[in-house]
């Protein structure tokens, strides 16, 4: 299977679900990251972007050095403390929480951003969030996230790592969603 | 993977299905197919009411008959101001008193054989003690006996077993996939 080929059925899939689930393996999660989000900036016009993994401003450079318009994105940044007073750019907006362990105001961010009127929201990643809080209370909260993107009719990007600890996530996660795609099992 | 032979299902008064977490919709809308016969009250846990209708009727599903009991949606923040079709909408999951007050109003109004359909008791768990999940299990059970309905129950392989070793005494009948 070709990348290319991958990345239309990637496309294929994303566009064909409302909620769905990305298996990235750790070794190639920039990459894949990127080529994700390549796929869904062209696919939306304005994405809810959940950054429990890298600041804003990382963030951004990234976005730019690759030539995907940062212009798209809400930034909810839950891991870039002490960056809130950078100046920031036009329409370039961002939402900052304190840590991926403050779910509630993860959540109300992520209401905030459906009331502005995002067409997808990606969690980068929601494998990050077990690290902070425990296990069930990470499950409860993707419910009732994946639960209100549902309701508003948006659609929702799961990221999860490939790792131990996402073991516990994957059983429950899978009962929430519509699909699965898994780059390392070229499941797409 | 060996799937469920849900034929037989109509032979049993209560029958506990536990299901593969990525399979489980699957096996939800082919539970549907067979007993769709009949009028099914559907306990829906794991998505809102209007994520689940369009999918079962794109399952070519006869949806006329299933009342469903939308346990999603409001704690959502969706929208439950205005009538929906055979939908009653529960606050949320914890909830459990009106679940039971609402499947007891559908006992009510639909007369003769019917079906529980419950998807999936893991959702419970994740919101509520076992022992609480249990009590209540056993509630709806002994509700449906008395009300002409059979119970069909869902829920999850895998590390969550105390939940299923629990109530599976309750149930006639137990589904697994092998």
């Amino acid at each position: 299977m070709t990348d290319e080929i991958n990345i239309e059925a990637t496309g294929k899939k994303l566009e064909e679900n409302d909620i769905t689930m990305v298996i990235l393996p750790k070794l190639t999660y920039s990459s894949s990251i990127l080529a994700l989000l390549r796929i869904i900036s062209e696919q939306n016009e304005s994405i809810c972007y959940v950054s429990a993994n890298k600041p804003e401003k990382t963030f951004t450079r990234i976005l730019e050095v690759n030539g995907i318009d940062r212009k798209k994105f809400l930034i909810i940044d839950c891991a870039g403390v002490g960056d809130r007073g950078r100046q920031l750019g036009d329409g370039a907006e961002t939402i900052f929480v304190d840590s991926p362990r403050d779910l509630t105001n993860v959540s109300i961010g992520v209401t905030d951003a459906i009331n502005r009127g995002v067409e997808n929201i990606v969690f980068d990643a929601l494998s990050t969030f077990m690290i902070y809080g425990e296990g069930l209370v990470v499950v409860r909260f993707a419910h009732s996230l994946i639960s209100k993107i549902r309701t508003s009719e948006r659609k929702g990007v799961f990221i999860v790592l490939k790792d131990e600890i996402s073991k516990i996530l994957l059983d429950d996660l899978c009962m929430f969603i519509d699909a699965v795609i898994d780059f390392e099992a070229n499941q797409i | 993977m060996k799937m469920i032979n849900l034929e037989d299902i109509g032979n049993y008064e209560s029958t506990l299905i536990v299901e593969e977490s990525k399979s489980l919709q699957a096996t939800i809308n082919n539970v549907l197919r067979v007993i769709q016969d009949k009028p099914v009250i559907y306990i829906a846990l794991i998505k809102p009411y209007v994520s689940i209708l369009p999918r079962l009727e794109g399952d070519g599903i006869e949806t006329d008959k299933i009342f469903f009991v939308d346990c999603v949606t409001e704690f959502a923040g969706g929208d439950v101001s205005e009538k929906q079709g055979n939908v009653i909408f529960i606050h949320e999951p914890t909830d459990l008193t009106n679940i039971t007050i609402t499947v007891t109003q559908f006992f009510e109004k639909i007369p003769g054989k019917k079906y529980i359909l419950i998807d999936a008791l893991r959702i419970l768990t994740i919101y509520n003690t076992e022992d609480v999940v249990s009590r209540f299990m056993q509630s709806i059970l002994e509700k449906a006996s008395r009300n002409d309905a059979k119970v069909v129950a869902m829920t999850t392989k895998g590390k969550h077993t105390s939940l299923t070793n629990k109530v599976s005494q309750f149930f006639e009948k137990i589904m697994e996939v092998e």
